[in-house]
């Protein structure tokens, strides 16, 4: 397949935009993208050249798009995720070379790009090419509504839920390092539907189980990969009674977020 | 650092508002000030906040005491995709700076910040990101403010491309292998000179002496010893990931080294006084 590579042109938008979202689709951490988003972002940024944003196409498919910036600093490469392996790293070649040839006749130091080191290809492709991993930004969070985060992890996880129909649990939360505590108490039913009631600090609601956590510990156990084992271990929850940690456990065990996180650099604030 | 009482009366005067054109020139001032002429100017501030899509002026917070800014806090609202058919609503954070003398005053954890916090529920924000350095992570954003670090799979993957970044890297290296008690003594009387030729760029001779190292576009002097090497071995982040680099490129003939024996007779001389 013969591969062509070119500077962006108008009209283009709707093409790489496609082909960004595709490529990062089973991604967490990145807002979907729109053709005015994109704009923005990357064509309309302080310092940003046309002729930097580059594309890979065969005849009419595009293949893969890379957006270089000021200094070297790759905003957003993707390559197609539907095609074969050998053509993915072809195409990865291709862009890398046509940045780096940019970025020489500019004048730049280096190249740097936001990749997700998950994606093994595009990580080998990257090193045999002289790519080194180095220190970049850490991606931090803190929750501030965790009810209208329990509405949605349980709402997209309701068929992994199912075995706790029928059941219920309060879920205690402390403030700990954070300072804002918006909401203590929730109550989480599993019926037909599952429901998370606020209770405030005093309403009084009976359940199976209690669960008490940390706001940060809650945002551990669905970002950060932490296990609810290990913290309930740990002492950083208390799950009462005994006999329904198997129980408590799964549920949360539920509401971990399993796609790999990703942030290009156009994304980072 | 402030008391607690001097704190509290110092954070009393802040008043929190939305942004408005006015105070455009002292946010920038703020902004400029934290982290250098480097952050941007005007159009950079103006592209990244006031003309994003979806923009609102209570995205910007600007503090103000005795009617001056004495600093400010950004974000941006995102629908963040958290895996298939999973998005919540999100904000985006950074851009917060304060006046040098309004630092450490604990403006992070003051009532009015919550309330800040409050409006951002109000708004349907369940979640609050950065980005942040690891450094700045176990200092201030993990034990004051409760932030967690995610698991992320992003990675920065780094080459250099230019002569000059080359040679800054080396010389950075030859620094730290100057800081070494036997490289100290090996260069006492006379400086050790390596001639180093990475794949991709033009040779260059890194300079180790009593005074520092220095890396040069030109041999002055004849070299101790001359390597030629591939350019993963430059980027190679620890001994072990060098020494794996080096196997390979000396299997792979990618790995040339000559004047062994002038540098055997060298470190020799040092270790036999």
């Amino acid at each position: 397949m013969r591969l062509m590579l070119r500077s962006y042109r108008a009209g283009d938008e709707a093409r790489v935009v496609a082909l960004w979202n595709r490529s990062y689709a089973c991604y967490a951490g990145l807002a979907t993208r729109t053709v005015e988003y994109w704009r923005w972002s990357i064509l309309g940024r302080p310092g940003m050249s046309a002729d930097d944003i580059l594309l890979v196409e065969s005849g009419e498919h595009l293949l893969g798009y890379a957006a270089l910036w000021t200094g070297g600093k790759v905003l957003e490469l993707a390559v197609d995720p539907d095609e074969s392996a050998p053509l993915r790293r072809g195409v990865t070649r291709e862009l890398l070379s046509g940045l780096e040839g940019r970025a020489r006749a500019r004048e730049w130091d280096s190249i740097d790009l936001l990749q997700p080191a998950s994606d093994h290809l595009i990580d080998r492709t990257l090193r045999s090419a002289g790519y080194a991993v180095e220190n970049g930004p850490v991606a931090i969070v803190r929750l501030l509504n965790p009810k209208a985060l329990l509405l949605a992890l349980t709402a997209a996880r309701k068929a992994r839920l199912l075995p706790l129909r029928g059941w219920s649990v309060i879920v205690i939360l402390s403030a700990a390092d954070d300072p804002f505590l918006l909401q203590h108490r929730l109550c989480v039913r599993f019926g037909d539907s599952i429901d998370v009631r606020d209770l405030g600090e005093s309403q009084s609601a009976s359940a199976d189980a209690e669960l008490h956590v940390s706001l940060a510990g809650l945002a551990e156990l669905v970002f950060c990969g932490a296990r609810a084992r290990r913290l309930l271990e740990a002492g950083e929850l208390d799950i009462a009674p005994d006999a329904a940690i198997t129980k408590v456990l799964a549920f949360l065990a539920a509401l971990a977020v399993e796609s790999p996180w990703y942030t290009p650099l156009s994304d980072v604030f | 650092m402030p008391h607690d009482s001097a704190k509290k009366s110092k954070l009393s005067s802040v008043e929190t508002r939305a942004y408005t054109i006015d105070s455009e020139p002292e946010v920038l001032a703020i902004l400029q000030g934290a982290f250098g002429p480097a952050w941007g100017d005007q159009a950079f501030w103006r592209w990244k906040h006031l003309h994003r899509p979806g923009f609102s002026p209570q995205d910007v917070r600007v503090y103000r005491s005795a009617d001056k800014v004495i600093g400010c806090w950004h974000m941006a609202a995102r629908t963040l995709h958290l895996g298939r058919e999973l998005e919540i609503a999100a904000s985006v954070e950074g851009d917060y700076a304060m006046h040098p003398e309004w630092r450490g005053v604990g403006m992070g954890r003051d009532p009015a910040t919550v309330r800040e916090a409050r409006a951002l529920a109000e708004r349907g924000i369940v979640a609050r990101f950065a980005f942040t350095s690891s450094l700045l992570y176990e200092r201030i954003y993990r034990p004051k403010l409760g932030y967690r670090r995610i698991s992320a799979a992003t990675a920065l993957y780094r080459k250099l491309i230019s002569d000059k970044a080359l040679r800054e890297r080396l010389q950075s290296a030859g620094e730290r292998l100057r800081s070494r008690r036997f490289i100290l003594k090996l260069t006492r009387d006379r400086p050790l000179v390596l001639e180093i030729e990475v794949r991709g760029f033009h040779g260059c001779a890194l300079i180790v002496d009593a005074e520092g190292a220095r890396c040069t576009s030109a041999l002055e002097t004849e070299p101790d010893l001359a390597v030629r090497v591939p350019y993963v071995l430059i980027a190679a982040r620890t001994p072990a990931a060098a020494a794996g680099v080096m196997l390979r490129a000396l299997f792979g003939g990618e790995l040339q080294v000559r004047y062994v024996a002038r540098f055997t007779r060298r470190i020799l001389s040092a270790l036999v006084p």
